[in-house]
């Protein structure tokens, strides 16, 4: 069973790097021995990119470095958060899977 | 003796015809009198205007700001809290976020989700606007408060104006070392600040030395690119550059200015013109 992660809990919009490192540190520490993280987009309805490279495509760094020991999905992505995200993770040369 | 500053009837208009200077040699009773000054009143006049309050006033200085006496541009006046001791009582459409000072880690996360919730929610007449506006706040603070750091924070104003186009403006200001010599530590060969400012805007450039940052600037263009936008307009001022890009159908159109004088810090205006 993935970890699932639910940022609508912090907001239904995301912004800022500052944001994104303390997301990103909550995130580590509430998922040790998580093979799977899911991150929940459902009900953010906008995510800049600074958010977006800093929250997910830097995990998604970390997971494919090997830095960190969990794979990472992602979850109920409006398109506009969608196209954001995909962003961000293709100027890092990166993709996530998707969930439905 | 009182330093007097009479704003003009027009002194509002684009936001730069008056000067409020930030100088240490000015006397310690300074009055602005805006009492002539009528629509529109642009968010970076808003914004210069409350930054050379609170400046002043923390230098001890009493500052005396007389409004505006016609009552459409006093209501705005008032409803964009240009001087916080006055009654900010007056409601007024146009004003979608007043003058805001940034000093906190989160607060441009919170002011670009206050005021995406307002310009969808509130004002349908330029509700499709609500994202670029979003991502221009949260990328253009968010650079403000990271490489602009200074001890006075930064500062954020939005109004809709509605004639005569229905547009969204955006001012951002901060006081820090300005992007000129921000983007030198990194390209020091840029010596002409308006040509650095206008090479900080493009995709992937970043004073930073992270190979993934400086898509800032980028990601706000995007985001305007949206069937809604007749055409968007920025112009930078820092230090003696003064760059202005222009994005009309989707052609963005680049130019450099020379600067009618020095300016301490970032000062970005963003007009989103609805189509």
């Amino acid at each position: 069973m993935p970890y699932t992660y639910g940022l609508v809990e912090h907001g239904t919009t995301l912004a800022t790097r500052p944001f994104a490192k303390q997301l990103r540190a909550d995130l580590l520490e509430k998922t040790p021995g998580h093979k799977t993280i899911e991150l929940d987009f459902t009900g953010v309805r906008s995510t800049s990119h600074s958010f977006a490279d800093e929250f997910v495509a830097r995990l998604a760094e970390d997971a494919k470095a090997g830095a960190v020991d969990f794979e990472v999905v992602i979850h109920g992505t409006a398109p506009e958060v969608e196209r954001v995200v995909n962003g961000a993770l293709e100027r890092r040369g990166l993709s996530l899977p998707q969930c439905v | 003796m009182d330093w007097v500053k009479e704003v003009g009837s027009r002194g509002a208009e684009g936001g730069w015809r008056d000067d409020f200077p930030l100088s240490h040699d000015l006397p310690p009773s300074l009055v602005v009198d805006c009492s002539r000054l009528r629509l529109p009143i642009h968010p970076m006049f808003a914004v210069r205007l409350r930054i050379f309050i609170d400046w002043h006033r923390q230098r001890e200085r009493e500052v005396v700001i007389v409004p505006p006496e016609e009552p459409a541009a006093s209501r705005l006046f008032n409803a964009m809290q240009i001087d916080p001791q006055q009654d900010a009582s007056q409601a007024d459409d146009d004003a979608v976020l007043a003058v805001t000072r940034l000093d906190q880690p989160n607060d441009a996360e919170m002011v670009a989700r206050r005021t995406q919730e307002i310009i969808e929610y509130q004002l349908p007449d330029v509700s499709p606007l609500g994202h670029a506006t979003f991502m221009a706040i949260a990328e253009l603070c968010d650079n403000a408060m990271d490489h602009g750091r200074n001890p006075f924070g930064s500062y954020v104003a939005v109004q809709r104006v509605t004639k005569p186009r229905r547009q969204v403006s955006i001012a951002i200001s901060d006081l820090g070392i300005g992007i000129p010599e921000h983007i030198r530590h990194r390209y020091p060969e840029w010596s002409e600040d308006g040509w650095a400012i206008a090479h900080a805007t493009e995709e992937s450039v970043t004073g930073t030395g992270d190979p993934h940052r400086g898509i800032g600037f980028s990601a706000v263009l995007e985001a305007a690119l949206t069937a809604s936008l007749h055409s968007a307009r920025m112009d930078i001022h820092s230090a003696n550059g003064f760059f202005r890009l222009q994005v009309v159908q989707e052609t963005r159109k680049p130019e450099v200015f020379p600067a009618s004088r020095f300016r301490r810090g970032t000062w970005i205006t963003y007009d989103l013109i609805s189509v």
